[in-house]
């Protein structure tokens, strides 16, 4: 397993990040919260905004939450450096959806952390993140 | 575990990040709903976008700050049931 860059947090895994649009280069620090229960990572539809990606013409994709509701999301290619990091970046089909940073809060799913080895000890407060060796 | 990692608290986002993390309280009692740009030294511009914020840390001399949304209040002191997203 590889844990070579180590971070903290309070209440719930929450990470920095850098996102990148790989259309246009542009990139934004922000956070997110590492959620093994999502298949999806979600952003708020405004970093593709700051970001310079058109959602408009970009492909639906449709979610369910926990309630069951399909909720519909953009799904735009993006860049991440996951504790803002490049040795810790991939390229990947992101979600984007109205008011989710202000609501629930961007979400890392398992799409991304399928490439990562992650490793939490919760009572500790305490997780650690690296590329997956294959 | 072994401490010989890189630890997430030296690079300048952290310090930012750390700085939302501490005060998330104040946040959300002062800026419920608004976007925020932060910097190492703490909060730099309060809006209603990403390009609003962004654009307001730019203005102040910092081109790369750590762009977030603080909670509305109607999600505030909820326990989120994430799973299945």
């Amino acid at each position: 397993m590889n844990q070579s860059f180590e971070f903290d947090y309070e209440f719930e895994p929450l990470i920095t990040l850098r996102l990148i649009a790989t259309a246009t280069g542009k990139s934004v620090m922000t956070q997110a919260t590492i959620d093994t229960g999502a298949s999806r990572t979600i952003f708020d539809s405004k970093f593709a905004e700051g970001l310079g990606i058109n959602l408009s013409d970009a492909p639906i994709r449709y979610l369910q939450g926990i309630e069951g509701t399909p909720i519909p999301a953009r799904i735009a290619e993006v860049e991440i450096w996951l504790l803002g990091t490049p040795e810790l970046a991939l390229v990947f089909p992101a979600a984007f959806m109205p008011n989710v940073d202000e609501t629930v809060g961007n979400l890392i799913g398992l799409d991304v952390l399928s490439q990562f080895d992650l490793g939490l000890q919760h009572g500790l407060l305490r997780g650690t993140l690296g590329v997956t060796q294959q | 575990m072994e401490n010989n990692r890189d630890v997430e608290h030296p690079r300048p986002s952290a310090k930012a990040s750390k700085w939302v993390m501490q005060n998330r309280q104040w946040l959300e009692q002062t800026h419920p709903g608004k976007w925020i740009a932060v910097g190492p030294d703490g909060l730099i511009a309060v809006g209603d976008s990403v390009i609003a914020v962004a654009a307001a840390a730019r203005s102040k001399g910092n081109d790369d700050p750590l762009v977030t949304a603080v909670r509305r209040k109607d999600f505030q002191g909820v326990d989120l049931i994430r799973t299945g997203l």
